[in-house]
């Protein structure tokens, strides 16, 4: 099952890992600076315990009701309805085709933030002015293919911006 | 009383008084569009200028700005569900829901008129309450302030909303985050790794950014829309969101009132205000609409809180000289600058004065700012209609500035910012609500604080002060509105995050906007 609660699990796994970690950092920090991150890191890291061993029990759950349902012996809707009416194969499992569209999604959502990164290591390597004219440039070319008279516009309107932005209002550009 | 009465109107009706109030109002509207940019970063920028000049005429220039940045702040929050300043955070919740219905121009109605009317209430608060705040504010000390600050955490099983094991890790995320940087107690750095941008600690603006700017640019690129996404604005909707303000005056009323009484506690009132006063708004009867997906009292209330704060922040700097929000540390160093000294001394003579005028001038520019914001509304609120892909690029562009505007300007902010955006997509990808780590960020050093000089002077005697108990009931009571508000939204059987919303509300498995609507 790619269902969203595999998803969960593994999420609050990891985060369980990096509270560890940082309740080993925090062991040695000097006695007053100690104690705040350390119990807080180990409450994380037990609330990431029962959230994985909840997550396990639920999938767990979740398999032996579809395996039964593959089988025959449990029909969509038999089984009296839980509380708010939902189906109990549908609690346990959730919906395939929207769990499906959640990977999608996520992966998708990925795909978009890796372009922002890509933004930002543009500002690294050639200054944000450059880096933010050429990705307006970049973006209307290749996302939208505005005609150039449009990109221009864009451009002339986003130096404008910039230039408010750091003489008018003082902000610092980076 | 009725001398200085006399003596502060006639400061207002000098034009070069009224004139700095307007030019304050007119940089604070425009600061707090600017997501990134709040009252702190306009006081430095303000700083300079004030130097040498009349008391009357920089108090009037700082605080018509400090006091409208609050309710220019709420445009992107409804636009674009990014916070403008940490005032705005809880308007996000349901100001966006509703823009992505189309109804961005109710949203706003309903923001601006409850910012003024709780602006106003604020400044009242501010007059009625300096004489006899002193023992108020002294009869707090670090066990209550302690308590307080757990009060504001507890407010997580609230915006938890039916996970509550999910919601309480994303407060132990922001409670970490907040232990980066110098630690309050002693001189040890924490988890920096040698890394100068993370020497101060996490920057608020940064977190927020990376927390809800990210992840909703990205959804809104998924579903490749407008914001709204019936594809066109509301008519009537200012006129609807202000008449809306009206019928619920008593939220109005009673949020601004809880904003001054917070605002005044130093350390502790700030940027958890918002939360509180949204928090306990969900909890009405009166909703007609699940708070979190648009419900017009979940904007009303944050933002008559929220300006209604000014007035209570100023009541320790004024009369301790203490300062009660990062804003008014600014501020007080501008009082400095102009001569103006602070302390018991300014509920008497010429000090009087002052403060009378200073109650105008928040009362006139939380009226002023509205009715201008409330002019470029319509306008402004055709963004909604842009097509995501067109306005994406701009928005990144944006808040990337954004995040690289506080503190000190490292190029690490930005890499900060971009790592708490991946971890902010992550959670409303997997529908993990982020306002507790928020909450958990904001509270943290206060916790931490308060808790050290709490059991270092008093061991555990403190357990049972008085005002500790009285807030130790608040605190459980909050608790268990909440546990019992969650179970009561959800079914048993829901596996890892405690359960299910019942059918009605948002789908869980629905992936997009409606995930971007309900977990936030």
């Amino acid at each position: 099952m790619r269902g969203l609660r595999i998803h969960h699990t593994v999420f609050v796994a990891a985060l369980g890992v990096a509270f560890a970690l940082m309740a080993i950092e925090a062991s040695g920090f000097r006695e007053l600076a100690r104690w705040f991150p350390f119990w807080f890191a180990i409450v994380g890291a037990v609330l990431c315990g029962v959230g994985v061993l909840s997550g396990l029990l639920s999938i767990a759950k979740a398999r032996a009701i579809r395996r039964r349902f593959a089988l025959g012996e449990v029909v969509v809707g038999s089984l009296p309805p839980l509380s708010g009416g939902s189906d109990p194969v549908e609690v346990a499992v959730g919906r395939l085709e929207e769990t499906l569209s959640d990977t999608a999604n996520l992966l998708l959502g990925l795909r978009w933030f890796a372009i922002i990164t890509g933004y930002v290591a543009l500002i690294r390597f050639i200054g944000f002015e450059v880096a933010s004219l050429a990705f307006i440039l970049l973006w209307f070319n290749l996302v939208h293919r505005w005609p150039v008279r449009k990109q221009v516009i864009a451009v002339v309107a986003l130096g404008a911006a910039m230039w408010v932005a750091q003489n008018a209002l003082g902000m610092r550009l980076p | 009383m009725y001398e200085a009465f006399v003596l502060s109107l006639q400061n207002l009706l000098d034009p070069t008084l009224l004139l700095y109030l307007t030019a304050g109002v007119l940089i604070g509207i425009v600061i707090g569009i600017i997501p990134g940019l709040g009252g702190m970063v306009g006081m430095a920028i303000l700083l300079p200028f004030v130097f040498g000049m009349d008391p009357l005429a920089g108090l009037f220039l700082l605080l018509g700005m400090a006091a409208v940045t609050q309710t220019s702040d709420s445009f992107p929050a409804v636009f674009f569900g990014i916070p403008g300043t940490s005032a705005s955070q809880a308007t996000v919740m349901d100001g966006y829901p509703l823009a992505k219905q189309g109804q961005a121009s109710r949203a706003l109605g309903a923001a601006f008129s409850a910012s003024a009317i709780g602006g106003v209430i604020g400044a009242l608060t501010l007059l009625v309450v300096l004489p006899i705040a002193r023992p108020l504010v002294l009869a707090l000390g670090s066990p209550e302030l302690f308590m307080l600050a757990l009060v504001g955490l507890a407010t997580v099983s609230i915006v938890s909303r039916g996970s509550p094991l999910l919601g309480m890790l994303s407060g132990v995320i922001g409670l970490m985050f907040a232990s980066v940087g110098i630690a309050t107690t002693v001189i040890q750095y924490r988890y920096t790794f040698g890394a100068l941008a993370l020497q101060d600690g996490l920057s608020l603006v940064v977190i927020a950014l990376g927390l809800f700017a990210v992840p909703e640019t990205i959804q809104l690129l998924i579903d490749d829309r407008a914001v709204s996404e019936t594809g066109k604005a509301e008519k009537g909707g200012i006129l609807r969101g202000i008449k809306d303000t009206l019928r619920n005056k008593g939220l109005v009323f009673r949020s601004a009132m809880i904003g001054s009484a917070l605002g005044m506690l130093p350390g502790v009132g700030g940027s958890i205000i918002d939360w509180v006063t949204w928090g306990l708004a969900s909890r009405s009867k009166k909703n007609t609409v699940p708070f979190g997906e648009g419900e017009i009292r979940g904007v009303i209330a944050p933002e008559s809180a929220n300006n209604a704060k000014e007035g209570g922040t100023l009541i320790p700097t004024f009369l301790f000289g203490i300062p009660g929000s990062g804003t008014t540390a600014v501020l007080l160093g501008g009082l400095t600058l102009m001569g103006v000294e602070t302390g018991p001394r300014m509920v008497e003579g010429e000090g009087l004065v002052i403060i009378i005028s200073v109650v105008w001038a928040l009362m006139i520019a939380n009226v002023m700012a509205t009715s201008l914001c409330l002019t470029i509304t319509k306008p402004m609120a055709r963004i909604t209609l842009v097509k995501s892909k067109v306005l994406a690029p701009f928005l990144i562009i944006v808040v990337t500035l954004a995040s690289f505007q506080d503190g000190q300007g490292f190029m690490g902010n930005i890499y900060l910012f971009l790592g708490v955006g991946l971890l902010g997509w992550i959670m409303l990808s997997l529908r993990i609500p982020r306002p507790p780590l928020l909450i958990g960020f904001v509270l943290g050093p206060s916790v931490e604080r308060y808790l050290w000089i709490s059991m270092s002077r008093y061991g555990t005697e403190w357990f049972l002060f008085p005002g500790v108990l009285t807030i130790g009931v608040i605190l459980i009571s909050i608790v268990l509105l909440g546990t019992i508000g969650s179970r009561s939204r959800t079914i048993p059987g829901g596996g890892l995050g405690g359960g299910r919303s019942v059918p009605g509300g948002p789908h869980p498995t629905t992936a997009g906007s409606g995930a971007a609507s309900s977990d936030q």
